[in-house]
């Protein structure tokens, strides 16, 4: 038997209120390795191309990873993965705190729930049990209220993943929050709205059955050497999370302000940093499972209008695209804000987007007071840019436009509205600026679930970090194209083993290497893997879901970029004058993936990488 | 030749303030800037390795040669992406 893995994937059928065991085989963890790669390898697997990602034929996978639940450190996350109600490809979202550990220690290295719950249900998953039980009196509680309810019902320890009220109505923006007032999520894609159609409002895990090890001594001992250099490499992200990189990317040019229209917003940046934030609001830091890092903030506000707010503080994500992208400088505003998604369960990045769209759709005349309920729409309004975040999480007024997300916005306004969406698949962007960074202008084109900076993560080697065994010696020039399809193929395929492994991304900073993940898995399953092996399955899981997307109706023309982006420079600041030459760097990328002139994998290709049967029913068999 | 400096929070010099001219050799290159910077303790307990520095609005690394009346920007590295 493997080390690492619990050994079985729990399947639940919602409609006919059974469930089943499916064993983890070593074909599975070796081709696939788990987490995103599980996802890859079920998720496209089961659902139909033209399935209704809100219908029964829709599944919803939660997969942890090898090294999930071991001492590895940073491994507490898990995937969450199923067609997304938002943009109907591929949809996955990673998320960290203790969930993914504790549904290993249940027995189960992932969940995966099919058909549709006749009435609302939530799941309670342990070493003795898996029971269906219903949920009426549950529904309509927000995600902090949620965690306390079922403990009370299951366990004072169990691990809660559950959706809100934007989930239950099937908001497209809505996600899947665990962690309670500590809010960790699986924000992106719209996978909430699955829970939501699924009627399931909540999963409860509880369990002591440590996954065993394969050489459990080695594995420790080669963990010890890197965590206290990982520890001081990351000083910067305990001691002010990710919010500290607020002031940097403000300075850089990687910084959203106004919907993406303009380059620098230094003093607004200055009163919502990470320095800021710590400086006023700070009460202690969270960790998620096994992390020496610590980037979670316990903020309070204790004075003032939004007296009260209490918990999880706002990430980069959302200072940047509430802050800079809104307009809004007042950080109390953007805590109470955050804490509103949060309770909602909705994706704050698609609604800072949608929030900034709305304020530029009005100035332009798309959207008008008819449609906004009679009300004027302005920069930097801190209570109307709440009312909206409140209507969204309700899904009710002009808040239930918005939470169709912007593919629905593209049907209701049309190309006007299309010009001014800063959108790759209909995935809105995340806080960083692809005229910043030309590598990343090419990984918000070619992720799979749509713009995503963190499918390749290929930016960070043009800001500061190297890695020899990507071949990157120093970190690179930004505004050169040379080498970058290259690059964000390698660095796609390196990410898709970290989502396999289900290992958090920010021990990238800490010095953390494909040799150490390949020494790591092998000590910890047996599978003994080389480097080269892990970066084929990482190659292997992203052309996986590749195929899936064209299966869906994708090509070419949908790896693209927004006009603005590729036409119209910031005009100030850090990289006021960049363009990124993307056709350039996208015919390198295709030449270097193996896929030919339409973003198709050659046969070669796939036959190389043991998808030939796949491409075959994607029908994209091509020599 | 003369060069200005600012500091981003959470890096202050010991006055305080934000904002300094200092003095330096011409074809000085950003390593020797950092390295005396430190040794006065301005980056508190950071250290050379947490810093970005910018002028220009461009990211420079050690080897930089500094010009005269530059502006030199100093921030704590980011981490995260």
């Amino acid at each position: 038997m493997l080390g690492g893995y619990a050994g079985k994937i729990l399947w639940v059928d919602l409609t006919e209120r059974r469930w089943l065991v499916e064993p983890v085989t070593e074909e599975l963890a070796r081709a696939w390795l788990g987490g995103g790669g599980w996802a890859a390898a079920k998720v496209a697997a089961m659902v139909p191309a033209g399935a209704d990602p809100l219908g029964p034929d829709n599944i919803l996978g939660f997969f942890t990873g090898p090294l999930t639940g071991t001492p590895a450190p940073s491994s507490g996350r898990h995937c969450v993965a199923g067609k997304s109600p938002l943009t109907g490809i591929w949809g996955e979202a990673s998320v960290g705190g203790h969930w993914g550990r504790s549904l290993k220690l249940a027995g189960y290295d992932a969940l995966i729930l099919t058909g549709q719950a006749s009435e609302p249900v939530y799941l309670w998953i342990n070493e003795a049990a898996v029971e269906i039980r219903p949920a009426g009196s549950l529904w309509g509680l927000d995600t902090y209220e949620i965690e306390e309810a079922v403990r009370a019902r299951t366990h004072p320890q169990a691990q809660v993943a559950a959706i809100g009220p934007a989930g239950e109505k099937l908001s497209r923006i809505a996600g899947i929050f665990t962690d309670g007032r500590e809010g960790r999520a699986a924000a992106r894609c719209g996978l909430g709205a699955i829970a939501g159609a699924k009627k399931v409002k909540a999963v409860a895990v509880s369990g002591r059955k440590n996954p065993a090890l394969f050489n459990r001594g080695e594995l420790l001992a080669s963990i010890n050497t890197l965590v206290p250099a990982l520890k001081e490499k990351t000083r910067g992200m305990s001691d002010f999370g990710t919010a500290g990189l607020v002031i940097p990317a403000e300075m850089i040019g990687d910084f959203p302000v106004r919907n993406w229209s303009l380059g620098s917003w230094e003093e607004g940046a200055l009163k919502i940093s990470g320095a800021a934030l710590a400086e006023k609001y700070l009460t202690g830091r969270f960790h998620c499972w096994a992390c020496p890092i610590g980037c979670g903030r316990k903020i309070a506000v204790t004075q003032g209008r939004y007296a009260g707010v209490r918990g999880a503080g706002p990430e980069y994500e959302t200072l940047g695209l509430f802050g800079g992208s809104c307009l809004i400088d007042d950080l109390e505003v953007i805590c109470l804000a955050n804490e509103l998604c949060n309770r909602y369960g909705q994706d704050t990045i698609e609604v800072g987007n949608l929030i900034a769209f709305s304020c530029e759709a009005f100035e332009k005349g798309i959207i008008t007071r008819a449609d906004t309920g009679g009300r004027e729409l302005k920069w930097g309004d801190n209570e109307t840019f709440l009312e909206l975040i409140r209507e969204m999480g309700e899904v009710r007024g002009f808040g239930a436009v918005l939470a169709q997300g912007f593919p629905g916005l593209f049907k209701r306004y049309g190309e006007a509205a299309r010009k001014i969406s800063m959108t790759v698949k209909g995935l809105s962007f995340p806080a960083h600026e692809p005229r910043a960074y030309n590598s990343l202008g090419l990984g918000y084109a070619t992720a799979n679930r749509g713009a995503c900076h963190l499918e390749a993560m290929s930016h960070v080697f043009e800001r500061n970090l190297s890695l020899q065994e990507l071949g990157v010696e120093k970190p690179l020039d930004r505004f050169s194209s040379q080498g970058k399809g290259a690059l964000v193929a390698r660095a796609q395929d390196f990410m898709m083993v970290y989502d396999a492994a289900a290992l958090c991304k920010f021990t990238l900073f800490g010095g953390l290497t494909p040799t150490h993940l390949a020494r790591w898995i092998s000590l910890a399953t047996g599978l003994d893997c080389t480097v080269e092996e892990l970066l084929r399955c990482g190659e292997r899981i992203f052309n996986r879901k590749r195929l899936f997307n064209l299966e869906c109706g994708l090509g070419r023309r949908d790896d693209t970029l927004p006009e603005r982006i590729l036409e119209q420079p910031r005009g100030s600041g850090g990289s006021a004058d960049n363009l990124p030459p993307l056709e350039q760097m996208l015919e390198e990328y295709y030449a270097v993936r193996g896929w030919d002139a339409e973003g198709v994998p050659r046969a070669e290709t796939l036959r190389r990488l043991g998808l030939a049967r796949e491409g075959h029913r994607a029908g994209v068999d091509r020599e | 030749m003369i060069l200005s400096l600012r500091l981003y929070p959470p890096l202050k010099f010991d006055d305080g303030d934000e904002f300094r001219q200092v003095e330096v050799e011409p074809g000085t290159k950003a390593d020797a800037l950092l390295d005396r910077l430190e040794g006065e303790g301005v980056f508190r307990s950071y250290g050379r390795q947490y810093l970005l520095v910018l002028t220009a609005d461009r990211i420079i690394r050690d080897d930089y040669p500094l010009e005269a009346g530059q502006f030199v920007k100093i921030i704590l590295s980011p981490d995260g992406g």
